[in-house]
């Protein structure tokens, strides 16, 4: 079952990542998805953050459980959201983005727009790496020559596909140079390129060993069980971490994470029991903090066999798709009915719905049997490690059934499904994809633009929807993009390579000592804001 | 006749007869579960998520609204397919092979008892585990791979047997009369040591359902949306503390089918052994 | 004369043992063999290239013919080098040091547990046919047969941790951290583990104690005038010992068994729930160490068994 020649030298020719890491599971990857920044194109001035409750005390170490347990700790692979949630902490961006999708401040003070093609970015000059090598320009251009670098095969690359180059100007300045007017820079910035350290990356094994200028920097890691991180002293941004430490744990079972926060072996988790979460916001012993619906929950279909290499066939599924009883049923009312890449609660939230009315059945038959099918049998590729997939798959069975599609659930593990899923040997399946400041850079352009190696649809049937995309990426103007958000959007549906569900939400919760934890739309933890009252 | 009578007549005890009773009952019931329950075990109401026992739902519903009563009469289906599958697979590998090492001796014995003690150097449990994750989930993989696990020990009882019966008088007499060994194993050997195989089978009906319990609890058995009663507790684990009748409804079920073929299977010897009659 | 036998009995097993264990690493070997499909193309995934395949598998010697890839990897098991994690690097042997305590120290518990339970029990029930004891022991050894542990543990963290807030529903506190911590994480795990054992060992312990109460010599020494129990605990149960040791060995297949649904369970991080994990991932190598592992465990413990039996009875070491 090697990969073909052919679909190897697909990679190649069609995007310039080349070869991707297989465990690039599409839900976990950090920075896809969309919340989108009306500002995305403010010029970085000194915004505080505005969520702080009361003044930030130093000391303390937080004890955080996550979902899933980290992989590797190099960048340039994001191999799972999980990994990211901790190397977060290490490494620092250019920019940074706040709740409402607002541009900061971060290795980068200020930046501007030179001309279409050249951005120019000011750096801070009192950062330092953890191995102790200060920070300077070199760095920036090293970390995007290595991200670039095809025998890396490094994933993130897709998302900064459109940058050509970066020139060091002087110690404290760069210049980075794209390919036409790429409107999605900055929020790329945001998203992905943390900074690395070329001899760290050379001395060690970066997957093992994280070096970067994160407010902490990396102590110990046991395997299965937990990363201590430390605070790093030589932070640039002053008096912070006010954390001393932070012990990251994953706990895969909703029930014991829980109980691990109540009984206080826990100061922060990343998830409760779907179906608890409004009696426990009545729980004066827990804390959540504000959240955001920053995850899209989506139906990939495989474009490229039968039948989903049929259009109509598609549309049947979009008029059968029920969002509401998906949200209620299996996300107990934590996630909103979307058809599009965010939620209602987001700014560049279209409501665009080329299926107005839908649950409709009747319609669905009709677009079914347009393509010549009374009847159809499909296998659904679920994944049992992500808890609402079979649900959301049983769920769509009896949905189906009463169009006349039989749906089988079949189960993979994520090995597994991940093979079927780049082989295309799948029909259709489901996955999230973590939210991104960019809700077409990051999401549908990597998912269902046709060339792009994560096109895991195989989708290229449509060149309207490639234009729209591409209208969208290489626009500059907020109000454009806003409506060449809207126009893609209403072709993407209406081609269906991908259908939306629903936007689930991201709420943390914490011991009622814990302060500054906050939802983001980049789904980073930035535990450099958060410190404990005692 | 009575029923003293026929109890006297057939050895049967009070904790014997409970126990055929207890699995007559579930077999019924899983026979028959299409037709007296709701009839579909995952038809969905999303009206009736997680309400309690009461009413149209005797036993109440689970996340999806789904009748918890039919999914554990569907569930039981699948642990009497596995529970009867997998012996009957354990039964045709290790009855012969048992027979051949226990009544012929010498190098057919060391030949099939050597790979058998080193499939027996691997707890059970391990071995399932290891195999069905290779096999990936299908029922009735499962069922031949929880069969092939658990024959070594019928092909251990069968030869133990067999060796005490084969080296009886009337054995010899039987091969002296110039009967094959074929027919003196089957005819003569067999009947006679299958006792304590039969016993070995019971309390091996009652380990096939917990090993499929256990297996799709874990997520390496069935798959949803099939009910299996191991799978609705690892998927009402989560309700647990909200709807206990999603953990205690399908746990019972698997408890009884076990206690049901235990108790018959403590009761067999007494069937075969006319000294052992209860008094009544 | 006896023990000479006895001597040869053991010797012949412990020349056994080789053989059983070759046969146990060919049967764990066969199974990385018979997953459908090129490891390289699993291992490797989408950064897959012909050169890079051809890479992995010269490292890997799967250009080799199968023997000669057996005895590789055998020889590679020897030098104590099991492998890889192929997900994250870490080497087999890293991740079963850090496990195996775990695994040992719930056994060793759920052992004690059981035998407190069992043992006191079936001696009363054998002492007392009839009587309350041997009623118990009834049920317990027909109970803890028939109920699945894994539901045993959920109702007991229903009933004891979601309900009266006893002890924790699940998650692991390593003894170097909290001593309390720890054995209150282990207490409902044990148990759980535990019940299935007392069934076993209380229907066994009552048969072994009843058999030798009905002996001659029972009658002997009570005619002498000893008090009951010094007989029973001092002369019975000595000769009692050897079918409960013997049983108790082949029921740690059972308590190892039993233990990987356990942990599971309970999230505590040792061998078994390493093994299930592994094999939900098809992490190859790791359901190969972990499998190897818990053979090596179960065949030392029944040889110890039987060195024991040995020991204890020689008479009776001789006679099979």
């Amino acid at each position: 079952m090697t990969l073909k020649k052919d679909q190897i030298s697909d990679f190649l020719i069609k995007g310039r990542a080349g070869r991707i890491n297989r465990r690039q599971l599409i839900h976990s990857l950090g920075v896809i998805g969309a919340f989108g920044a009306i500002n995305a194109m403010t010029p970085g001035g000194l915004i505080r953050p505005t969520y702080a409750q009361g003044t930030p005390k130093r000391g303390g170490t937080l004890n955080a459980a996550t979902i899933d347990k980290p992989v590797n700790m190099d960048p340039a692979f994001a191999e799972l959201y999980s990994s990211m949630q901790v190397y977060q902490n290490i490494f620092s961006k250019l920019v940074n983005a706040d709740h409402d999708g607002n541009l900061l401040p971060g290795l980068a003070t200020a930046w501007r727009q030179i001309d279409d093609t050249t951005w120019e970015f000011d750096l801070v000059d009192n950062a330092w790496f953890h191995n102790y090598e200060k920070f300077t320009a070199a760095d920036v251009k090293y970390t995007f020559d290595r991200l670039a670098d095809p025998n890396l095969g490094a994933a993130n690359l897709v998302f900064v596909q459109p940058l050509e180059g970066v020139e060091v100007i002087s110690d404290t300045q760069v210049r980075m140079h794209t390919k036409a007017n790429w409107g999605g820079l900055l929020l790329a910035l945001a998203a992905v390129g943390e900074i690395v350290n070329q001899k760290a990356i050379e001395s060690a094994d970066p997957k093992l060993n994280p070096i970067g200028t994160g407010p902490f920097k990396f102590v110990e890691w046991v395997k299965d069980d937990y990363i201590r991180l430390e605070r790093w002293d030589r932070y640039f941004k002053a008096d912070q971490p006010w954390l001393d430490a932070i012990v990251f744990r994953a706990v895969s079972d909703d029930t014991v994470r829980l109980a691990g926060l109540q009984t206080g072996e826990f100061d922060w988790i990343e998830q409760v029991p779907l179906h608890r979460v409004e009696e426990l916001r009545q729980n004066p012993e827990i804390k959540a903090n504000p959240d955001g619906q920053f995850f899209p929950d989506t139906f990939l279909l495989n474009t490229t066999i039968e039948p989903f290499n049929k259009l109509g066939v598609r549309q049947a599924l979009q008029w059968a798709m029920p969002r509401e009883a998906i949200a209620q049923v299996v996300w107990h009312g934590q996630a909103a009915a979307s058809a599009e890449p965010v939620g209602p609660n987001n700014v560049w939230y279209s409501g665009e719905t080329a299926f107005g009315g839908s649950p409709d059945l009747a319609k669905a038959r009709a677009a079914l049997q347009s393509e010549g099918y009374d009847s159809l049998t499909v296998a659904f590729a679920a994944q049992p490690q992500v808890p609402t997939q079979p649900l959301v798959g049983q769920l769509m069975r009896q949905q189906l059934a009463q169009i006349g599609i039989n749906l089988e659930v079949q189960s993979f593990e994520s090995a597994r499904w991940f093979e079927e899923l780049i082989t295309k040997r799948y029909q259709i399946t489901g996955t999230y994809w973590s939210a991104t400041l960019d809700p077409i850079g990051h999401c549908l352009s990597p998912l269902s633009r046709s060339g792009s190696p994560w096109n895991f649809s195989g989708f290229d049937q449509s060149p309207e929807l490639d234009a729209a995309i591409d209208g969208f990426n290489f626009t500059v103007d907020p109000e454009a993009r806003k409506l060449a958000y809207a126009a893609a959007v209403k072709i993407h549906q209406e081609q269906a390579p991908m259908i939306f569900q629903v936007n689930f939400n991201r709420t943390y919760w914490t011991r009622p000592n814990v302060m500054g934890t906050q939802t983001l739309p980049s789904l980073e933890l930035r535990f450099e804001d958060v410190w404990i009252d005692a | 006749m009575t029923v003293v009578a026929v109890r006297r007549r057939f050895a049967i005890d009070r904790g014997t007869g409970a126990g055929a009773a207890i699995v007559v009952v579930l077999l019924a019931l899983a026979a028959v579960a299409p037709f007296i329950s709701a009839g579909n075990p995952e038809t969905m109401d999303f009206n009736a998520i997680l309400t309690g026992p009461g009413g149209a739902h005797p036993l109440g519903t689970d996340n999806f609204g789904r009748d918890v009563l039919t999914r554990v009469l569907f569930g039981l289906r699948v642990s009497m397919a596995a529970a009867i599958g997998s012996v009957a697979v354990a039964l045709l590998i290790g009855v012969p092979l048992g027979l051949l090492a226990g009544y012929r001796r010498g190098w057919i014995d060391a030949v099939i008892m050597r790979p058998t003690d080193v499939l027996m150097a691997f707890p059970a449990i391990v071995l399932v585990v290891a195999l069905a994750g290779v096999f990936g989930q299908n029922l009735g993989l499962m069922i031949l791979t929880i069969g092939c696990v658990y024959a070594p020990i019928i092909v251990r009882v069968m030869r133990g047997a067999a060796m005490e019966v084969g080296t009886a008088l009337f054995i010899e007499g039987a091969r002296a009369r110039g009967a094959s060994h074929l027919r003196v194993m089957v005819r003569h050997v067999l009947p006679n040591a299958i006792s304590p195989v039969l016993v070995q089978a019971s309390a091996l009906m009652g380990v096939a359902i917990l090993t499929e319990a256990a297996l799709s609890f874990i997520g390496l058995g069935v798959q949803p949306p099939t009910p299996s009663l191991g799978l609705m507790l690892s998927e009402g684990r989560s309700y647990m503390g909200d709807a206990p009748w999603l953990v205690i409804a399908p746990g019972l079920g698997i408890v009884l089918a076990v206690l049901g073929f235990n108790l018959l299977g403590d009761g067999i010897p007494r069937l075969f052994d006319p000294a052992r009659r209860v008094r009544s | 004369m006896c023990r000479g036998r006895a001597v040869r009995d053991l010797t012949h097993r412990l020349l056994l043992l080789l053989p059983t264990l070759f046969g146990a690493s060919v049967v764990v070997f066969m199974l990385l063999r018979l997953v459908p499909g090129d490891p390289a193309q699993v291992i490797m995934g989408l950064r897959a290239t012909p050169e890079g395949l051809a890479a992995i598998h010269r490292d890997l010697g799967l250009d080799l013919p199968l023997w000669q890839q057996y005895f590789t990897w055998l020889g590679h098991l020897l030098r104590g080098d099991l492998g890889q994690d192929y997900r994250s690097n870490v080497a087999v042997t890293t991740l079963l040091s850090q496990r195996l305590p775990v695994t040992l120290q719930l056994t060793f518990m759920a052992l004690v547990l059981s035998l407190v339970v069992a043992l006191p029990l079936g001696v009363q029930a054998a002492v007392r046919p009839g009587g309350v004891a041997d009623r118990v022991a009834g049920v317990v050894g027909l109970l803890g047969i028939s109920i699945p542990d894994f539901w045993l543990g959920i109702m007991l963290i229903l009933a004891l941790s979601l309900g009266l807030g006893l002890f924790p529903s699940s998650g692991y506190v390593a003894l170097s951290d909290s001593v309390a911590g720890n054995l209150r994480s282990f207490a409902i795990p044990s148990i759980t583990l535990a019940a299935g054992l007392a069934a076993v060992m209380v229907r066994v312990t009552r048969a072994a104690v009843a058999e030798v109460l009905s002996r001659d010599f029972v009658r002997f020494l009570r005619a002498k005038g000893l008090p009951e129990g010094q007989i029973i605990y001092r002369h019975v149960l000595r000769n009692a010992s050897v079918p409960i040791i013997t049983v108790l060995g082949l029921q740690f297949g059972y308590l190892l068994g039993g233990a990987v649904i356990v942990e599971q369970v309970f999230s505590l991080p040792g061998v078994g729930s390493l093994i299930v994990n592994a094999a939900l991932e098809r992490n190859y190598p790791v359901v190969q160490a972990g499998m190897l592992v818990v053979a090596l465990m179960f065949i030392l413990v029944n040889l110890g068994t039987d060195i024991l039996y040995a020991v204890l009875n020689p008479r009776i070491g001789a006679a099979q």
